[in-house]
């Protein structure tokens, strides 16, 4: 009964081309797009902005646009889509050292001009014009000679501001390419939407009156229950074994990175074993409740999409407000994408094997509970 | 031999304000097959889902012969099987992989599983498109393997509900004799339909319930076992023929060239046509049958004029 009941679910699953699509092709297409949208560097990235800067024949405003052009920017004076327009103030020099705090620089952000892209321009606005500074106080005090080539007098300055040399970055994650940051939370995404074949083949076989049918063949329906469950299970494992491979060797190739130098298979085995477990439980609560394709959909893929937000998927948590950071250490999928990201990173922290308990516990919970929905359910099953 | 026993039988849902079933009474014997008829909504699933274990009666016991002191659930898993209007089973799958897996079910040996599938899909002219994806199936080969399934754990009980829906009248004919022959191997069928000559045809009692009540419908016994001989003639009867009328065992009625007489024996079905062939009168046409279930229904339904059982 067990492998045929398997073997029924997996040909329900693959010839649903829905359920395909939104466990495989939907998470590998996240995967591929957000790998690629992370894969650009920030100075190609610049290299696409355009700033408007109406400099005026002062040396000083021809020298700050220099500055600001060495982060890669387009400048110049009549730009028709420009992200920001600079202004800046005339007799700059006199202002600077007068001793007065007053906005010497205007920015003026274009409205469709991301947050991420304002602080970026910002930043180095604020960089070019210390060097500005710098380079008017060192002409000033004539420690650099005013015959000196502009650009040399300007790679003297950047010499002096050079303080790379002075930091050291000592995270692992460095060294870690950018797969290792997309590729766990779009996984465990696709993961976790198990729950809409689970709920639906269930849908299915209410409907069309074959757990009336099941219910008078010599088979308890707990059990039937519980075996469908670890069906989905095996599926969910080796959905996560396949997600892997295509995201850590296959997108890395697609989008020219090199792939994930990563070989603890053993981890991954163990990760992915406790993960989908935990997504083939949660789903089973909900699969249990839903009484309606569209509530399968409404409720399996809205809960899905919310907890993919608050778990820092779409936007990175880092950045979120401290409220909703505090909301994602509830969500599943948060602890789950801690752990992937836990063997993708090569070591366990205390956090790793907290998010291991927590989604232990909520494998063991769940079927509990939804067991329970299933029994009160079937209890109240008739003829049509 | 009893196959089942329901006795005063009431069943009212939660929160509701009258019975969906009320003061049901039905005995039927091993072998037979109960026809079960009624407008929507008249307790057919209702009494059909307690048969089947799946409701509790309210009040009044359903009684199954020969249940070894199983509880009616054990009983239903062991001897019982459904057949609901609705088509049961696994569209994506193959009509091979809908009977392993059903089959897998009911707790058969490998070889038994192997035998049953064979001996079912043989009984239901299921071997043509044993490989084809059941939603690929035409709805008389639905039919078959919604019913076929039913049959894997070989039940003592059958219930079905309206299986015929939908299907052409050859597939109609190879389902309705298929039910015979199983009826012939002792098998007992609670048949529903509202295709009432359907239910004429197979069943050996006929219950019809409306309101929740039952009413028994016997077509072979009291006022109703007549079958009728209906006779339309060129030209209107003379007066001596009208007489002659008079004289035949039976109840005649005569009007505008038409004759119907009420044959309830061979014997007077002679007479009838003894007279017939006496006269030799154009005969425009005849027609002899039983008293139809459809114009029964309908009549008793009009009159609410049903004999309770």
């Amino acid at each position: 009964m067990i492998l045929q009941s398997i073997k029924k679910e997996f040909i329900l699953v693959f010839s649903d081309l829905h359920s395909v699509a939104v466990l495989l092709i939907m998470p590998v297409i996240f995967m591929l797009i957000m790998t690629f949208a992370m894969s650009e560097r920030q100075d190609d990235m610049t290299q696409n902005i355009q700033i408007e800067f109406k400099t005026n024949s002062e040396f000083e405003q021809t020298l700050f646009a220099q500055y600001l052009a060495q982060f890669g920017y387009q400048i110049g004076p009549k730009i028709p889509k420009a992200s920001a327009n600079l202004v800046l103030q005339p007799n700059l020099k006199q202002q600077l050292f007068s001793g007065l705090n007053n906005a010497l620089i205007q920015i003026e952000f274009e409205s469709s001009t991301s947050p991420a892209i304002q602080a970026l321009i910002n930043q180095h606005v604020q960089l070019a014009f210390a060097r500005l500074k710098l380079h008017l106080y060192m002409l000033d005090t004539e420690e650099i000679s005013e015959s000196l080539p502009l650009d040399k007098q300007m790679a003297l300055i950047n010499l002096q501001t050079d303080t790379s040399a002075y930091i050291k970055i000592t995270s692992d994650h460095l060294q870690l390419p950018v797969v290792s940051y997309s590729v766990p939370s779009w996984l465990i995404f696709g993961v976790y939407f198990i729950v809409l074949p689970i709920s639906l083949t269930l849908l299915n076989e209410v409907q069309n009156c074959t757990l009336i049918r099941l219910k008078t063949f010599p088979v308890n329906l707990q059990h039937y229950f519980l075996v469908k469950l670890l069906a989905f299970y095996l599926f969910s494992l080796g959905q996560f074994i396949l997600l892997s491979l295509i995201g850590w060797r296959l997108i890395p190739l697609l989008v020219d990175l090199p792939p994930v130098p990563y070989n603890q298979i053993c981890q991954l085995v163990c990760t992915a074993l406790v993960v989908s477990l935990a997504a083939v439980s949660f789903a089973s609560i909900i699969a249990s409740l839903v009484r309606s394709f569209e509530q399968a959909i409404v409720l399996g893929g809205g809960v899905n999409i919310i907890m993919a937000a608050l778990s820092g998927f779409m936007v990175p948590i880092d950045i979120m407000p401290s409220t909703l950071q505090q909301i994602a250490q509830f969500s599943p999928m948060f602890w789950s994408a801690q752990l992937v990201k836990g063997t993708m990173y090569g070591h366990f922290s205390h956090e790793h094997w907290i998010s291991v308990i927590y989604l232990l516990v909520l494998a063991t919970i769940s079927p509990t509970i939804s067991a329970l929905l299933f029994s009160r359910r079937i209890r109240g099953l008739s003829w049509n | 031999m009893s196959a089942f026993e329901i006795t005063d039988l009431e069943y009212r849902y939660t929160n509701a304000s009258s019975f969906a079933l009320q003061g049901i009474n039905i005995h039927l014997k091993t072998g037979q097959c109960l026809g079960l008829i009624g407008p929507n909504g008249s307790g057919k699933s209702t009494l059909l889902s307690i048969l089947s274990g799946l409701l509790t009666p309210t009040s009044g016991t359903v009684h199954f012969g020969h249940n070894d002191g199983l509880t009616l659930a054990k009983f239903v898993q062991k001897n019982v099987a459904l057949v609901p209007q609705e088509y049961a089973f696994y569209a994506q799958l193959s009509v091979e992989q809908n009977l392993q897996y059903f089959v897998s079910l009911c707790g058969f040996n490998r070889t038994e599983r192997q035998l049953r599938v064979l001996t079912v899909s043989q009984q239901c002219q299921l071997q043509a498109v044993i490989g084809q994806k059941a939603k690929f199936l035409s709805g008389g080969y639905k039919r078959r393997l919604n019913l076929a399934i039913a049959l894997l754990k070989d039940p003592k009980i059958l219930y079905l509900d309206e299986p015929t829906v939908g299907v052409d009248p050859v597939s109609r004919g190879n389902i309705l004799s298929l039910l015979s022959e199983l009826k012939s191997q002792g098998k007992t069928i609670v048949y529903t339909s509202h295709l009432l000559a359907e239910v004429q045809n197979i069943g050996d009692e006929i219950v019809m319930l409306n309101q929740g009540k039952a009413h028994y419908l016997n077509l072979n016994n009291g006022p109703n076992e007549h079958k009728r001989l209906s006779v339309e003639f060129a030209h209107s009867l003379s007066d001596s023929s009208i007489n002659q009328l008079s004289s035949l065992p039976m109840k005649v009625e005569y009007k505008d060239k038409h004759i119907e007489a009420y044959i309830s024996s061979p014997e007077e079905l002679f007479s009838m046509l003894t007279l017939l062939n006496h006269w030799k009168h154009d005969i425009l046409n005849i027609h002899y049958d039983q008293t139809s279930l459809t114009q029964y229904y309908l009549n008793h339904m009009e009159k609410n004029d049903i004999t309770e059982y």
